[in-house]
């Protein structure tokens, strides 16, 4: 059947959300990508008992958490054209139908960033750059350990 | 003037025109045991019925595989078959013929023709590979792939260069083929842009094609 299951999927939850194969797709995923129930027994169990507490500092118990954040992920309508739009807007900039951000344009000019000193490299410059909020979407914080890594 | 729900609005005529409906093709699956949820007619009336709103065309064409087969219409539901006719009835609409509904609509409204043709633009189901300039067809229901970020997005899309426009599939239930593929991209020899459908936008990438796709 060439049907594809992503439309049968959008029909039948706007007209009848009640369907048995939306039914069943729910149990599916709720025992297969994430274990529902264990995670709702857990829950259930520290109710009421949770202490929550800002840090000034990545905890160490934090970290394989932290770590995982973006292995997994959940495709969006909403995601996938933000990735259209940013890959429009490379390849337009490239091709020069459209200018590059302003920034990007000084660096052009000057071969420097104004007040910071910049060492260009084949792979972009050794500035650190500015620190990212964690977590930001997928991966930011192995990004950031790779580049301490190499510079 | 394209639009990022699939239809393509034309303002100096008044003209919408939207492409490979496939009414019914649920419930032509579900009589050859495929069965599939029956809602594919209503969910594409009600994206035709947002167009027609946002335009208010005076002309409605619809490019052809309207129907996904020859018994659609007579297995339309009462309420769907009511909406269509009305749509039919407030403009001029004008059916074009596809290979998958080679007669016309029983007990529906609209003009029948093989290919429409105005002053400059000829809309018709299939493209023909040598046709003067300015040809809007169907069909082939084109669909892109863009990478990006390690994955990729793959989405329906129009194609175009300045000969010719193909058009996405309108219809719910409707899958689709990669530009990329012969059927496709011989018909744009030199390249043209894609035009990916989007919730609020299209997303436009240029397209080219390596010599050898066009000669296999």
């Amino acid at each position: 059947v060439t049907v594809n299951s992503d439309l049968i999927y959008d029909v039948l939850r706007r007209h009848q959300p009640d369907h048995i194969l939306l039914r069943a797709t729910r149990a599916d995923a709720a025992g297969g990508l994430t274990d529902l129930s264990r995670l709702a027994a857990m829950l259930a169990r520290v109710k009421g008992r949770i202490v929550h507490m800002v840090l000034s500092r990545v905890s160490p118990l934090a970290v394989p958490v932290l770590l995982e954040i973006g292995r997994e992920s959940v495709r969006t309508r909403e995601g996938e054209e933000r990735l259209l739009a940013e890959a429009e807007a490379i390849i337009a900039e490239a091709t020069g139908e459209t200018e590059p951000p302003a920034a990007a344009r000084a660096v052009n000019r000057r071969g420097v960033l104004p007040r910071r000193p910049v060492q260009e490299t084949l792979f972009g410059s050794l500035t650190p750059p500015p620190p990212t909020p964690l977590p930001q979407g997928e991966g930011g914080s192995v990004r950031r350990s790779t580049w301490r890594a190499s510079g | 003037m394209l639009d990022p729900a699939g239809g393509l609005y034309w303002p100096a005529a008044g003209l919408l025109a939207v492409s490979d409906l496939h009414l019914e093709k649920g419930s032509s699956y579900a009589r050859r045991g495929q069965l599939l949820p029956p809602w594919d007619t209503h969910a594409t009336l009600d994206r035709l019925t947002l167009l027609l709103r946002r335009y208010r065309p005076r002309i409605v064409v619809a490019l052809g595989d309207s129907f996904h087969d020859s018994g659609g219409v007579s297995r339309l539901p009462a309420g769907e078959l009511a909406r269509l006719g009305a749509i039919a009835d407030a403009h001029r609409f004008v059916w074009v013929q596809g290979n998958h509904d080679p007669s016309p609509p029983d007990g529906v409204g609209g003009e029948w023709v093989e290919a429409f043709t105005t002053a400059t633009l000829v809309f018709r189901h299939q493209a023909v590979l040598n046709t003067p300039e300015g040809e809007i067809s169907g069909h082939h229901h084109p669909k892109t792939v863009v990478p990006a970020r390690g994955t990729t997005v793959r989405r329906p899309c129009f194609v175009a260069d300045a000969r010719r426009v193909v058009m996405p599939a309108f219809g719910a239930y409707t899958g689709g083929m990669d530009v990329r593929e012969p059927a496709i991209a011989r018909l744009f020899p030199h390249g043209g842009r894609v035009f990916l459908l989007g919730s609020e936008r299209l997303f436009s990438f240029t397209l080219s094609f390596p010599s050898r796709t066009l000669r296999a």
